[in-house]
Formats: C-alpha cells, structure tokens, sequence
C-alpha cells in the first residue's frame, strides 16, 4: 500500500495568523539617570516578529551639561547577547536639543526574543524628554 | 495471448492484459465523508487497484477495519494525500472492504477503482 504526503505548503509569513505589534512610550528623565528599561516585548512561544520601524527621540527640557541622553532600543535573542538596535546618543546640551534616530527594515527575531527600549541621562543637570516606539508583525513560526 | 475482442495492437490493453490478465475498466467517484466510519470501498475481488485522494482540509484515517479510528488506520492527508493498492503489490487485499473516517467535521474524498473487465 502506498501512503503519498502532499508537498509541504506554507503560506506566506505574512498570512499566518499575524498580528502588528505596535509599541511605544514616553517619559522625562532628571539628571543622572541611569539605564532604564522602559517597555519590553518578549516574541511569543511558536511565534517570530518582523521588525518594520524603530523610532528613538529625545529633547532636552532643561541645559544640559557635560554629557550625553540616550534613548535606545536593544534586542536579547535567546541564547544570544543583548545588541542595540536603535541608538540615540544626544550630546547636545541647550534646551530644546532635538536627538532623533530611527531604523527600518525587515529583521526577524526567533521565539523567546526580548526586545526593550532603554533611557538613560548622563547629564548632570536638567531634565530630558524619550519617545521610543516599535512596530512589526507577529506571525506562527 | 488470444485476442477475443480484437484488440490487438492496443498498447495499453496488451499491458493491462498481460499484467491482469484481460482489460480493466475505471470508475472515479467522490464521496463525503465524516467523523463516523463509513464504507470507502466495496468488497470487489475484480478490482486490481484503487486510490483515493483527500481533497479536504483535514486528515482522513482508512483501513479494512470496520471499527477504524483515528489510531488504528492509515493516515490520508489533507490537502491532496493520497492512499493507494495495487494487486499487485499488496495481493488480494486490493479487493476487500474498506473504511474511513476524518478527524473532524466532514472532508470530501476523490476515489479511482480499477476493475477488470
């Protein structure tokens, strides 16, 4: 007796099951602020994320002085080390300094991915303002 | 090999005749199929092959057991799988009963019996 499987037919990433995945925040920083985790996005069991667009921005409300704000957002894919993604250093120092930096593409993080956006506020005076945001598709593996 | 119905120089008649020892004939047919065993195939011992293919969106199991279930039958797959038997190979076993169930809901199945003439 013969028992013949069909040939292996996936549809594309894009039509199983897929759900964006928009993530953004905000938050204002005092001087010496060290590095905070500010959201975070763990790829679910049986699931990957396509990564579209990364935004990282922050202004100085306050002079700054001597050193950098940073806003920044870092992927630790399971087993791996952490790696930025999207990295905001603003060294400028007069209020209102605008820093932005941003990331689009098609990178693809495996299950148990943990993707985070960061603050941190070196300066030593005043008080600076993050938005960070992320946005993909969580699709089945 | 004597020729009664004359038709000799028919390549495919002399193969048939040669392997089955005279002319077959084919019969397609669908059937539906649910969740409850259900007969797939007739007891025919003039049939020499058959082969059935799921055209449904789930597995189908089959075997010449009256009380086949999901465990104890031959898996048919969705989506294009297909279960076949030839006399040839699989002896006389080509010519009993069969049966079949699908895991759930229903699931339409395309069924080819070759039988001789």
């Amino acid at each position: 007796m013969k028992v013949i499987f069909p040939p292996g037919q996936r549809s594309n990433y894009f039509d199983r099951n897929a759900v964006t995945k928009a993530i953004s925040g905000a938050t204002s920083t005092g001087p010496g602020s060290a590095p905070t985790i500010r959201w975070t996005y763990t790829v679910p069991a049986a699931k990957k994320y396509a990564l579209n667009t990364l935004a990282c921005r922050n202004v100085r409300q306050d002079i700054g002085t001597v050193t950098a704000a940073q806003t920044f957002i870092a992927v630790t894919p399971a087993g791996g080390a952490i790696t930025n993604l999207c990295t905001l250093s603003n060294y400028a120092l007069e209020r209102g300094a605008v820093g932005q930096a941003d990331f689009s593409g098609g990178l693809v993080f495996m299950t148990g991915a943990v993707i985070t956006a960061n603050t941190s506020d070196n300066s030593a005076t005043g008080n600076t303002e993050h938005n960070y945001s992320m946005t993909g598709l969580e699709f089945d593996a | 090999m004597p020729d009664p119905i004359g038709y000799a120089g028919a390549t495919a008649y002399e193969v048939a005749s040669a392997r089955f020892g005279g002319p077959t004939r084919s019969i397609e047919r669908d059937l539906t199929v649910t969740t409850t065993p259900s007969r797939l195939l007739d007891n025919n011992p003039r049939r020499v092959a058959w082969l059935i293919q799921n055209l449904g969106a789930v597995d189908c199991y089959n075997s010449d057991r009256r009380d086949v279930t999901s465990v104890t039958g031959f898996i048919l797959a969705a989506s294009g799988g297909v279960n076949a038997m030839d006399v040839l190979e699989d002896g006389e076993s080509v010519a009993y009963d069969r049966y079949v169930l699908c895991a759930s809901g229903t699931c339409a199945l395309h069924i080819l019996e070759i039988i001789r003439v």
